[in-house]
Parts: C-alpha cells; structure tokens; sequence
C-alpha cells in the first residue's frame, strides 16, 4: 500500500482514520476537556496537516495516535483506526510493535528521540529491529538515508554523537530515523519550530521531497500557516481542543468557512503587505477547557455569533466537495449538512 | 513544545488566589503526608507543653516500684531507677526535637549563606568552597561523629555540633546547583537590566526560589538527625543522665529488656512515630513542590 | 533629530574556554567574536530592528547596551554620554531611562512575586517610593490593556499574551527614552502577535520612546520599524529604511530572510528560497564575506575578501555590504556587470 501510495488516494479505506475521538486530562483542578469529537482522515500517501495555537489540542492529538500520553490522560470515547485496525483497543505489545515500524514520529526538539550517549550510527541500526538483514545491511541503509536527508559525507559523520550536530542537522538525522523503518505514517510534531527561517525552509522541502519517494503519509501539526501551505495536501484547523474546519490545502488557504479560520488567516504577518500600524488579531482569550462545554467553542471570540451558538453545538456542515466546518452560519448559507 | 500542551493548568482560568492556597488544597488531598504533618505538630506540642502534662518529676528517683508494669498511677510504669517512664518520655521528646532543630537550623543558615555564595560569587570562590564541601562530606559521618565526641566530649552541644558540621554541605551544594541555575535564568537578567543590585538578586528573587526544596530536604534530614541523637544517646555519648531522652530510655530499657518490656515499648514508640511524622511530611513535601523527584516516576 | 543611542564599532567576544585548557590544547583564539565592529544609532521616538538568525549577535549587541555583558571595544553612548564603561552603579541612572524585555514572557518576570510586585519592581530599585504602589500598578495594568485584579496573579497564572502585557508594562514603569525589546513575539501564537505589536505601536505613539527591536521574524519588523539593520554572524550586512529593504533587498541573505516566512497560500509556493547549509559557527568564522558559503550568487572575491559598505545611489541611507548586490532593475546594456542578479519583481 506504501509504494502506490499516490494512486490510492482516494482510496475507501484511509489510512488513519480518526473518529470521534475524545480525551480528558486529569488535573488537581478537575477534568481537562483536551480533544472534543476530534473525527480526521489521513489517506495514503497524502500530508495532513494540523493547524492550531497553543492549547488548541493538536499535539495531544499527534501523541494520542502514537500512544505516547502522560498517564493523566484518559481517552473517554472514539477510536483511531490504522490500516483498519483500532489503535486504541489493540494490546499495549501489538501496538508497541507498530511504533518504529508502520508509524513514526519526529518532534520539535531533535534531543527528544535521539540517545545523547549513543552514535548516530548504533542508533540507526537499531532502529532496524523489526527488519531482517545484516549489520552491514542495515548500516548501509543507514548512510543512505542520511545522504538522502542531506547529510554531506555520511560515512564520516555515522560515527558521531547526536551533541556533535548542529540543531538543524539534528533534525535531519531524525527525520532520517523515523523514514528508514520505511513507516506508512510518520507524525511530525513541530518539527521546525525550533530552527531558523531558513532552515525551516531546507526541512520542510527534504519532507516533501522524502515523502513524495517515500509515499509514505505524513501528519505534519504545526502552527506556522506557512508551513502548512507549503507542505501538506490536506488540513485540519483545531480550535480548543475541536477540529473547526477541514479540507484540502487550497480550499482552507483559499476559501475559508469556519470564523476561526478565517481570523487566523487573517492574523498572519506574512499576508499583510501594506505597512500598517494596527494589525489584525482575534479578541478574547482561548477557553478554559475545564468542566463541560455547550454550544460553539468559538462563540466567545467570533464576530459572527448569535443565539444559536450558545445552545448548541454545531455539527459539520459540508462546503464543496471535500471540505467541512462546524459552524452554524453555513447552515444557513449552505443546506447540505452532513 | 515537546509536551502535551494541554496538560499544564490554563493560566487564564487560574484563581487569582496564591500559590498558598494551591498548596493547601493540594496538601489536603495528601493522605500520608496530613498523617505526618498530624503526628509532628502532636509531637511538637508536646514536647512544648511538656512540663504541663507529667504527671510526676522525671529525674526524681522514687522509693516506690521499679520496673512496674503501667498502672494508673504510672501510665507507662516505672524504670530501673523507679521514675515514672510516662513522665520522663514526654520530657524525653524535648532532646531529639532540640537537637534536630539546632543542629538543622544552623546547618541550613551556613548552608544557605555559603551555597547562595557559591553559587552567585566569582567562579574561584565557588570551585573553593566546592572544595571545602567535598572535603567535609568525604569524612564518613560515624566515624567523624565518634571523633569529635571523643574530642569534645559528650555532650548535647557536641551533638549538634557534629550534626551541624556534617549536614551543612548538602545543603550547601543543593542551594549552590539551584542559584547558579538562577543566576542565568532570563528573570534574573531583567531585574539586572532594571538596575537592581546582587544583594537585592539574591534576597528578592533567588533566596524564595532556593528555600523550597532546601526545606523538604530539611524535613526529610529531621528523623535521621532523630535516629542519629537516639543512636548516640544509646550508645552513651549523646546526654548524660539523669536527663530524660528517647534514646537513653530506649538504651536502659535494653538492658532490663529480660524484666519488662515495657521501657523499649514506650520509648521506642515516639521515635517511630517521630521518624515517620517528618518522612511523610517531606516527602508530602517533595511531592507537591518538586513532583520531578518523586521516585515512582 | 538627535542621535538618542549610538553605538560604534562595536566589538564583544566571549571566551570558549579558560586560559589553562587554551594552553593545554594549544587553541590560539580561545573566544568567539559575537559581534564585530558594529556601528548603529536610535534617534528620538525612532523604531529600529536588529534582525537575524540564532547566532548572528542580536541579543549580545542588546545586552551590552544595558550593560548585562562588557564590550571588548567599541563605544556606547545615551543621549551624549559614553555609558559603556561605566561601572554598575554609575550605570543605574541610565537604567531608568532605558528598559529591555526579554525573549521569555513568563519567564522574565521574578516567578514568586505577584503581578503588583512586579510591576513595581523598578520604583523599588530606583528608591522612588513616592507614590502608592498599588495604584501604580493599576495605571500600568491600564495602560497595557489588562484588568486591574491581575495585579494578584503570580506568572504562572498568566498566558503568553498577558506575561507580555505584564512585561510591557513593567518596561514602561519610569517612563523609559528607550525600550529594547528581544524577540517581543516569541513564543506567542499569531493572533496575540497581532496584539502585543499592536499595543506597542500604540505606547509609542503616546509616550513617544525609542525602541530597539530584535527579532529573527522580519513581518514583526514591517508594521512596527521605521528601519531595519539585518544581521550576519556579528555584523550588519544591510542597513535601511524598513520600506525600502522591504521592497528592494540587496543582500542575497535579505532576499531569502523575506522569502523565509511568506504569505501563507498553497499556490504561491514557489518564490520561497532554499539557502544552503547552517549558519556556519562562530568557532569556524568563514573568510571574506562570511555569507558565501551559503550564496547562491557567491563568486571567487567573495571568500577573500570582506566587502566594504556600499550605498545605493537613490538612498544613501541605504547600505549593504556584498559585491553582487540584487538589481531590482537591471539596467540596459549593463547586464554583464551583473550576471547572477536576479530582480526581486
């Protein structure tokens, strides 16, 4: 399925599919609402982004799919299935195997998943573990990937310790990592939030790049809308612990439905070109994600809110072809709910 | 972030309330550690209100029974030398909890002075007092305790002098490790960038952060310093008799264990309960102020 | 308008390791040069940014103007008087007319003191104890947009957002001539950007103080600088008016600093420009003109030789150091001069 990724895009069967997904925190102050209803697809071979601030539940999502939780949390309905099977009811065992196999991970700090005390290279062979095949296979294979993440003069450079790397080469290493076990799905948390522009530049080509040889699919959270636009096929705008709108890259970028989307956009330096004094922001604070919620999570800060949006929750309403929103003003625009 | 962003407590919903009331609520809930903080401010009290509560003079010898089994007269018996053991454990608490509060007192104030020193001072001055903890720590602590007794002679003041001396590079270290961690952190440059001066650095704005875990250290060191008055006293070099104290009780009480047990009974009791009282308060402590060190992590 | 701040030929070097382990290993230069012979100025009521990546000196040039790091030459002088040398007490009156926040909005502010204390905090170590600190902190709080029961809070029952405020307000206590402000939207999502940028455009506008701005993001630059010096391994490699640098860069490591952060749209993706590598270490110092080893328009001269400061001949107060600077038009006939140049349009 991995090889002929790109053909099978609009396959039945996604490869991730999400559904109805919620997940609580416990905290000394009560339950921490953290993931509402989260319901997201990712087909074969494609880049899903995820979009969102801070708290907005996009990298508890990201680490509720690798099952990477504190144990505080607590996943109270819905289910993950991956390739047709649910993560979340699956054997703790059977679903440690898949990790480093079919799904991998790559995180904002490259020290996260990289042993301070052990070579590049004995990590990268280590890796391996689910693949037959010598010592001399494997490291093979690892100098090959790391020409490949852009590594010059790999065989040189296998025997370093991750501290001998600078933070971008870091990064490179691990997306290195994560790609050699060749997965179906590599999750990628922030991972060029902590480098420079420029760098951030040189990372999210080598993804696109690797991704399209690989044909593997990518979640790609991030909060740089510019990222997103660049590198994903799909995107999923998260709000307060809710999925608010999604759909393809082109069709969010170009034609918002969901208030929250669109203020986002809006916000962002890189689309004012006129010099001015005021720029756009969105009033109001992100909601505590305490105690229980009813009607829009957005209704606080949007502009467009009326009675309906403190009653009740909006359900998603389909715009086009592929794109959804929750938002009860489409209701009224648009008839065709889903 | 690396972790999960929705686990740390919004700050926009927090209470305006002080991180003291969080505390208490958080303490509450803290079965162990309200059973320690119970049993020492019991402890505690007693030990104060102590010359309220005998019922007979501890250091007095009697003409009556010795080595009585409890009665109502004498609620705990009697020892070797027919003095009411009830008496002489209510005053014997006063000694340990003494000992453990001079000594740890004055452990914590050289500790502190010397580590924020350390710490906050030219980098010679620090890598010599380093020197200077390293070299006290590397004594072994028993040994260095019988010397000094043996060269001070016993008494409560060599006690706590050894205690003192012993305990005070730990501390030392801890407040040095957490202020030269300060002394970089960006709160610290901005009060620089403000104008304000070391002293003010150091009392204002490092001295709070530092005392925290300095004191569950502390609350944690109080049953050692317990046991190790307690040892001393048993093995006669800590108070000299006719003075009550847990550890001398304990110690007589050893050697007429063959006529009644009671004498080990009753002094062996405060000292567990002591013991236990301030480990379940420290590590109530630890957990709440410093979760990154509970062990089962 | 006067110069409020100026630095000139500005030089900071750290040391790598002790003067023992230098010898032990032999290393000649045992030290990194952070900055290099900077020469800037702030005038009155003016905005200025320092922008550049991690490692090119930013942060140092705004910690040795307050004085949190020592110069190795070079001079610093604030409103005429040279402050550089100055001892830390002699520098304290200077300290109230100059305030810096910096990069971490909770992490900036004294984690045990609430709100009030902080806010505070400058009057305290000024020793002006003459009006009630209560309703001090309350006029701050106002004045950044916060309500006035905030002045309970500690920092860690603050967002991103409100630290800032917090940290703005405090920079604002004694009514600074200048703020320097380092990376004031780091960590901050993009639509409390907006309001922190916002809100001190504002304060400027009313209070009328300078601000030095240091940033790597170059769209916090656009809406709040009149100009703009960008950065390069500890020197400035183009100097400007904000607008002029905005619409015409001439420094190849300019144009793909604009083109690092686009406008965020699936369609106009390509115009984004990949630079080679890292930003080389400050341990490894490239020759001549540090940036070529990452230039796509690099050629021969460029590692001998450092480029002197050029001009451009419509806006002197335009300069920028590269020998083959972008030609927004090439001029007819004049091709050859220039063939790797490729216009910004």
């Amino acid at each position: 399925m991995r090889q002929d990724g790109l053909t099978q895009q609009i396959s039945a069967r996604p490869l991730l599919a999400v559904r109805g997904l919620n997940l609580d925190f416990g905290t000394p102050r009560g339950r921490i609402h953290a993931l509402r209803n989260v319901s997201l697809d990712v087909p074969a071979g494609q880049v899903i982004g995820i979009v969102g601030e801070s708290g907005s539940g996009k990298s508890t999502l990201a680490y509720t799919v690798m099952g990477l939780l504190p144990e505080n949390a607590d996943v109270t309905a819905g289910s993950i299935l991956f390739e047709g099977k649910d993560l979340l009811k699956m054997p703790i065992p059977a679903r440690r195997t898949l990790l480093g196999d079919r799904l991998s991970m790559i995180f904002q700090d490259p020290m996260t998943s990289l042993n301070p005390v052990r070579t590049i290279e004995s990590q990268m062979i280590d890796i391996q573990h689910h693949d037959q095949g010598s010592r001399s296979e494997k490291r093979a294979r690892a100098l090959d990937m790391l020409l490949r993440v852009g590594i010059p003069d790999p065989e040189s450079r296998i025997g370093a310790y991750p501290h001998h790397f600078s933070g971008g080469m870091r990064q490179r290493v691990c997306i290195a990592m994560a790609l050699l076990v060749k997965p179906a799905l590599l999750v990628a948390d922030e991972p060029t939030t902590a480098l420079d522009a420029t760098l951030e530049v040189q990372i999210i080509h080598l993804l696109k790049d690797l991704q399209k040889e690989i044909g593997c699919s990518i979640l790609f959270v991030s909060h740089h809308l510019g990222a997103v636009a660049e590198l994903c096929d799909r995107v999923a705008v998260m709000y307060a612990g809710e999925v608010v709108e999604q759909g393809a890259v082109r069709d969010i970028f170009h034609n918002p439905a969901h208030p929250y989307t669109r203020a986002l956009l809006e916000c962002d330096p890189g689309r004012i070109k006129k010099s001015t004094r005021t720029l756009p922001t969105i009033p109001g604070e992100v909601p505590s994600l305490l105690g229980s919620k009813q009607g829009c999570i957005f209704r606080t800060r949007c502009r467009h809110a009326y009675n309906r949006c403190v009653q009740e929750s909006p359900v998603e309403y389909r715009i086009g072809l592929d794109q959804v929103a929750r938002c009860h003003l489409l209701a009224e625009e648009r008839l065709v709910s889903a | 972030m690396v972790s999960v962003e929705a686990i740390r407590p919004e700050p926009n919903d927090a209470m305006a309330t002080g991180a003291f009331r969080t505390f208490l609520r958080q303490f509450r809930k803290n079965r162990l550690g309200m059973l320690g903080a119970v049993l020492v401010i019991l402890i505690a009290a007693i030990a104060i209100f102590a010359p309220l509560m005998i019922t007979h003079d501890p250091i007095r010898i009697m003409v009556g029974p010795r080595l009585a089994a409890p009665s109502l007269d004498f609620l705990l018996g009697t020892d070797q030398l027919g003095r009411d053991t009830f008496s002489r454990i209510i005053m014997g608490g006063r000694i340990p909890l003494l000992v453990a509060f001079a000594s740890l007192g004055s452990s914590l104030a050289v500790g502190l002075v010397l580590g924020l020193i350390a710490g906050f001072g030219p980098r010679w001055l620090d890598n010599l007092l380093l020197l200077v903890f390293d070299t006290i720590r590397s004594f072994p602590s028993i040994i260095f305790a019988l010397a000094m007794i043996a060269l001070l002679g016993p008494s409560l003041a060599s006690v706590i002098l050894v205690i003192a001396i012993t305990s005070m590079p730990i501390y030392a270290r801890v407040v040095r490790t957490q202020t030269e961690a300060l002394r970089s952190s960006e709160y610290v440059a901005a009060e620089r960038s403000m104008g304000a001066g070391t002293t003010r650095i150091l009392a204002v704005h490092v001295l709070p952060n530092v005392l925290g875990p300095l004191l569950i250290l502390v609350s944690m060191d109080v049953p050692a310093v317990i046991a190790v008055e307690a040892g001393l006293s048993f093995l006669g070099m800590g108070v000299r008799p006719p003075t009550p104290d847990w550890g001398a009780i304990l110690n007589d009480g050893y050697s007429y264990i063959n006529q009644t047990p009671w004498l080990v009974i009753a002094s062996g009791i405060p000292i567990v309960l002591a013991t236990l009282g301030f480990t379940f308060l420290g590590e109530a402590l630890r957990d709440i102020f410093d979760p990154k060190l509970r062990k089962d992590l | 308008m006067s110069a409020l701040l100026r630095v000139q030929d500005l030089r900071v070097r750290f040391r790598t390791m002790g003067p023992l382990k230098a010898l032990a290993t032999g290393t000649e230069a045992p030290f990194i040069d952070a900055v290099c012979g900077v020469s800037f100025e702030i005038r009155k009521g003016e905005t200025l940014a320092l922008v550049g990546e991690s490692g090119s000196g930013k942060s140092t040039i705004a910690r040795t103007i307050i004085g949190l790091q020592r110069a190795l030459s070079g001079s610093i002088s604030f409103d005429g008087q040279e402050i550089e040398e100055l001892s830390g007490a002699e520098r304290k009156p200077y300290l109230r007319r100059m305030a810096m926040m910096f990069q971490d909005p909770v992490g900036s502010l004294s984690p045990r003191l609430t709100v009030r204390s902080l806010l505070t905090e400058p009057f305290r170590i000024h020793g002006l104890k003459r009006r009630d600190a209560g309703s001090e902190a309350e006029r701050l709080l106002r004045m950044v947009g916060l309500p006035a029961d905030f002045a309970r809070r500690y920092p860690h029952q603050l967002s991103g957002g409100q630290a800032r405020r917090v940290g703005i307000a405090r920079a604002l206590a004694l009514n600074p001539d200048l703020i320097i402000a380092d990376e004031p939207t780091a960590g901050l999502d993009v639509s409390v950007q907006g309001e922190v940028l916002n809100l001190l455009a504002r304060l400027q506008d009313e209070l009328g103080m300078a601000i030095l701005i240091i940033t790597h993001n170059l769209n916090v630059v656009r809406h709040m600088t009149d100009r703009m010096a960008i950065m390069y391994l500890g020197r400035f490699i183009e100097v400007g008016s904000t607008e002029r640098i905005f619409d015409q860069p001439r420094h190849p490591y300019t144009e793909a600093l604009l083109a690092a952060n686009p406008e965020p749209d699936p369609d106009a993706v390509l115009n984004r420009i990949e630079l080679k590598g890292e930003v080389p270490s400050l341990l490894r110092r490239p020759s001549g003109c540090e940036f070529h080893t990452r230039c796509r328009y690099a050629q021969d001269i460029c590692g001998r030789v450092f480029p002197e400061p050029s001009t451009s001949p419509d806006d002197t107060e335009h300069s920028f150091r590269c020998y083959f600077p972008l030609k927004r038009e090439i001029i007819p006939g004049l091709e050859w001069l220039h063939p790797l140049s490729v216009g910004t349009e």
